[in-house]
């Protein structure tokens, strides 16, 4: 109804403007634009200039295209073969000198062969920007490959050929790009003579270029490397998180500090990831904060705390859980419940069975995941309900006790 | 009289030629910004990290199959390959006459389990659910049920689903091994709320497959096959790639898409009552979100993650382009309320009327503007100078915009590597405005009338398949 008023509206605004424009001079102005537009915009001599003008441009932009197209595709396979040989060669000389016993390390023979190789390299490689670029890719892709004694020669052969002095001025070029690919670089090869830096970069406000640096800070700095988690200012989005979590794994694990030191954070993304992380790395001592994470005013922070006190079957949390459940939102409340299946006791049966007999489907199939996760006395909860009369009761139940799923 | 009549249609068909052009230039600039930043971006992303991640989420992949005894078998093994941890198989058994039932059971020792379906979307009765005795196949869940078409089987896959990402595709494609961990990506990397994310499909006919894997891409041979490489190549690269940048993205390709599960179900699930299901269910899930002032995002990659086989002769294709031209109108329809309306933002005042405009209307204008040149050569009121001025005009429009999308794939994917390959798609590009181009308005055409009459029927789509043998497929799965 009130669309048809405003429809109303509008058509009487229009109506007053068309007669106004009619009745005044205005009347001049709106013939003359109209005798412009034909005689001027729209006259077909004029059109078929344009066209004709557009006709010459668009030949001359297919020609164009098809050129770079045609140019490109040369350039491309051109550079591709190039870049295959080249690395082959690469390959070739670099495993010559990283494919040796330990104790031949030190042989002069060893001694000459890297020598003639180094001398190889300079003389005809490192002289070209673009050589130089294939030699620092292949030395990093091999370091990746390799561990060791074989990694440790490439990691000298790179501070020998000083590749690193190009990868340290990149750090400060304006192209985010050319700065992430010299922190990952740096980081490779553990290279920390740029982690002042680097550690500038960890708040980049550039996402890629702030995760590289936060990943070869990670892996570089040995006093304080998680320091940059007091300093985040933006989200932690889940890739970033996954990313972290990966390049944490690589750490040695008694090095890790206690993440529930982050519980407290202002920053939400980074103390759901200071969860995870607890999880991850079975740092059982932060249950205790775990617990008082329940109350916390994110229910995202509530379901991850819940989930993560599950995991650690933690009994003590039972209570706390039931107190959180009755303020969840829906998805939190399905996370609770199965924590409740893998940390609760039979104390929390009842619950469960109440939990159970729910309208809602997806709440009554959760409890029924947890009252089976408890043990003996959850499934037999389940067995006794395999004859109920609620609707999905009967299904959930033989679903949950058929052990073939 | 006459001549003012005449002038002033000139005048709006000429005006509405110029917004369409001006529309795919501008679609051209958004698309090459939006790859060079993804090709940059891409340079520092590790799948494997999504890989071996606890973290990640947990995807269900659904595929409906309908009579495909014969390609099944092979088809499942491909999707049992696909690189994810945290994943299941559910397989929709949509009342195939055939034996695909059976193919399955005997190949993948599935035993009927008492399974419990929470059905949260509307969908045909489940006559049973399927798991595997041998471990290896722990990921496969198969689903036998009645016959009710795509969106029924989605929606039956939908209600199985364990998972909170579901992904949707078609039995019958290739699924690249990497394509779920790319397409998981933006539902991990971004702040806003990701509903929905699709990838590129590309065409594989004439390519190399060997166990449900593609070894070799090649240009197909046949004439019909490789126009419409032209096309997807510039639909994919040069349209979706600027409207996911514009967060305008109408639809995400029925090959394979991926879905937040839980929106979906908010949503009510795939609609049964259009051919364009895909599109439709889109669009639906903008509107929820937007109504219910939800941020989100849908997101198109345009790495190539699916293979599929094109149809290969012209009766086929316009079976397929005219269901095409139904779903579009049956979306727009249903969306009408949408229409310019600000409260949906880009959606209702740029995504909605670019659609109504140039890719429901456009055909329509099209051929009506051939009817009326005719009649005014009939009446000797042409003007053949500007004709053909403008015939070339638009003619080379075309083909520079065509060609514009093989320089974008050159510079981000080159999937064809041979120089005759290119070459062979100059020539098809150059050829397709002459040849291909008209058909298309016909077909699209013929789905206005047919939609008009009330045809619902997604027609025989009978396929090749890759193994060169024909698979008979009437819902189109």
């Amino acid at each position: 109804m009130n669309k048809i008023k405003y429809y109303i509206l509008f058509a009487f605004s229009l109506g007053v403007c068309f007669n106004a424009f009619s009745q005044t001079e205005s009347k001049d102005i709106f013939k003359q634009t109209k005798d412009f537009a034909s005689q001027f915009l729209f006259s077909t001599e004029l059109l078929i200039r344009v066209c004709a003008v557009l006709l010459i441009l668009f030949i001359i932009l297919f020609i164009g295209f098809f050129l770079t197209l045609m140019i490109a595709r040369t350039i491309h396979r051109r550079n591709d073969s190039y870049e295959k040989r080249i690395k082959e060669k690469f390959e070739l000389l670099l495993t010559g000198i990283i494919f040796i016993d330990e104790g031949e390390m030190e042989t002069r023979e060893w001694r000459n062969s890297k020598q003639r190789v180094m001398t190889h390299f300079r003389s005809k490689y490192l002289n070209s920007k673009k050589n130089k670029k294939f030699l620092r890719e292949h030395i990093i892709l091999m370091h990746k490959n390799f561990n060791g004694f074989a990694a440790e020669v490439l990691r000298n052969l790179y501070l020998e050929f000083r590749l690193q002095k190009g990868a340290i001025r990149e750090l400060n070029a304006p192209d985010w790009g050319i700065q992430a690919m010299a922190v990952k670089e740096l980081a490779q090869l553990n290279i920390d003579a740029a982690l002042k830096q680097i550690k500038r970069l960890t708040t980049h406000e550039n996402e890629i270029l702030r995760l590289e640096a936060q990943i070869a800070v990670l892996s570089l700095d040995k006093v304080e490397p998680f320091a940059f988690l007091n300093k985040i200012k933006f989200q932690l989005t889940n890739w970033h998180q996954v990313n972290l979590a990966n390049a944490i794994r690589q750490l040695e694990t008694d090095k890790l500090p206690q993440f529930s030191q982050w519980f407290s954070s202002n920053n939400d993304s980074v103390v759901l990831f200071s969860i995870k992380m607890a999880q991850l790395f079975d740092q059982f001592e932060s249950i205790p904060l775990l617990v008082k994470l329940l109350e916390h005013k994110s229910q995202k922070i509530v379901g991850e705390s819940a989930r993560v006190l599950g995991v650690f079957m933690a009994n003590d949390a039972q209570e706390n859980l039931l107190k959180a459940f009755r303020n969840a939102e829906h998805e939190v409340k399905l996370k609770i419940l199965i924590a409740l299946g893998k940390c609760g006791t039979d104390e929390i049966i009842p619950f469960l069975s109440q939990q159970l007999l729910q309208n809602d489907a997806e709440i009554a199939f959760t409890a029924g995941k947890a009252l089976k996760l408890i043990g003996f006395s959850g499934r037999d909860v389940l067995e006794q309900n395999k004859n109920s009369i609620l609707f999905d009761v009967p299904n959930i139940c033989n679903h949950l006790l058929d052990d073939r799923i | 009289m006459l001549h003012n009549f005449i002038e002033t249609l000139n005048n709006v068909i000429f005006f509405y030629a110029i917004t369409i052009s001006i529309a795919y230039v501008l679609l051209a600039i958004f698309s090459a910004r939006a790859l060079n930043h993804y090709m940059k971006k891409n340079k520092f992303v590790d799948y494997n990290n999504i890989l071996t991640s606890p973290l990640s989420p947990s995807v269900s992949l659904i595929a409906p199959a309908y009579n495909e005894e014969k390609n099944i078998v092979e088809n499942i093994r491909s999707l049992l390959s696909v690189h994810y941890n945290n994943i299941e198989i559910i397989i929709v058994n949509d009342g195939s006459k055939d034996n695909t039932m059976q193919a399955m059971i005997d190949a993948y020792h599935l035993q009927k389990v008492d399974y419990y379906v929470n059905n949260q979307v509307p969908c045909k009765e489940i006559l049973g659910v399927y798991k595997s005795s041998n471990k290896a196949f722990k990921k496969l869940v198969v689903v036998d049920k009645e016959n009710g078409g795509k969106s029924d089987a989605l929606n039956a896959g939908i209600n199985v689903a364990e998972n909170e990402l579901i992904t949707c595709i078609d039995v019958d494609c290739i699924v690249e091994q990497g394509a779920i961990l790319k397409m998981v990506k933006p539902f991990m990397e971004e702040d806003k709320n990701v509903i929905a994310t699709g990838g590129v499909i590309r065409i594989a006919n004439s390519c190399v497959i060997e166990d449900g894997r593609l070894i070799d891409i090649k240009v197909p041979e046949k004439i019909i096959p490789r126009f419409q490489v032209v096309e997807y190549i510039r639909a994919f690269l040069l349209g979706r790639m600027a409207w996911s940048k514009l967060n305008g993205l109408l639809l995400i390709s029925g090959a394979l898409g991926l879905f937040d599960k839980r929106i979906v179900i908010e949503c009510g699930g795939y609609e049964h009552k259009t051919v364009g299901e895909d599109m439709e269910l889109v669009v639906r899930m903008r509107r929820y979100m937007t109504d219910n002032k939800r941020k989100y995002k849908v997101v198109y990659i345009p790495d190539p993650l699916c293979w599929t086989e094109a149809p290969d002769d012209y009766k086929i294709l316009a079976r397929q382009r005219n269901r095409w031209m139904r779903g579009t109108i049956e979306t727009l329809w249903f969306h009408r309320k949408i229409f310019f309306n600000p409260k949906y933002g880009l959606l209702g005042v740029l995504s909605y009327p670019f659609w109504f405009f140039y890719e429901w209307l456009a055909p329509i204008v099209e051929f009506l503007g051939l009817l009326y040149f005719i009649f005014l050569i009939s009446i000797g009121y042409s003007n053949w100078v500007f004709f053909l001025v403008l015939f070339f005009t638009v003619y080379f429009f075309a083909i520079t915009i065509s060609i514009l999308s093989l320089v974008y794939e050159e510079f981000s994917y080159r999937q064809y590597k041979k120089h005759s390959e290119i070459l062979k798609l100059i020539g098809t590009l150059v050829l397709e405005p002459l040849i291909y181009h008209p058909r298309t308005v016909w077909w699209s055409l013929r789905g206005n009338i047919d939609k008009i009459r009330g045809r619902k029927s997604w027609g025989d789509m009978s396929r090749k398949g890759f193994d060169k043998k024909i698979v008979k497929n009437e819902t189109g799965n």
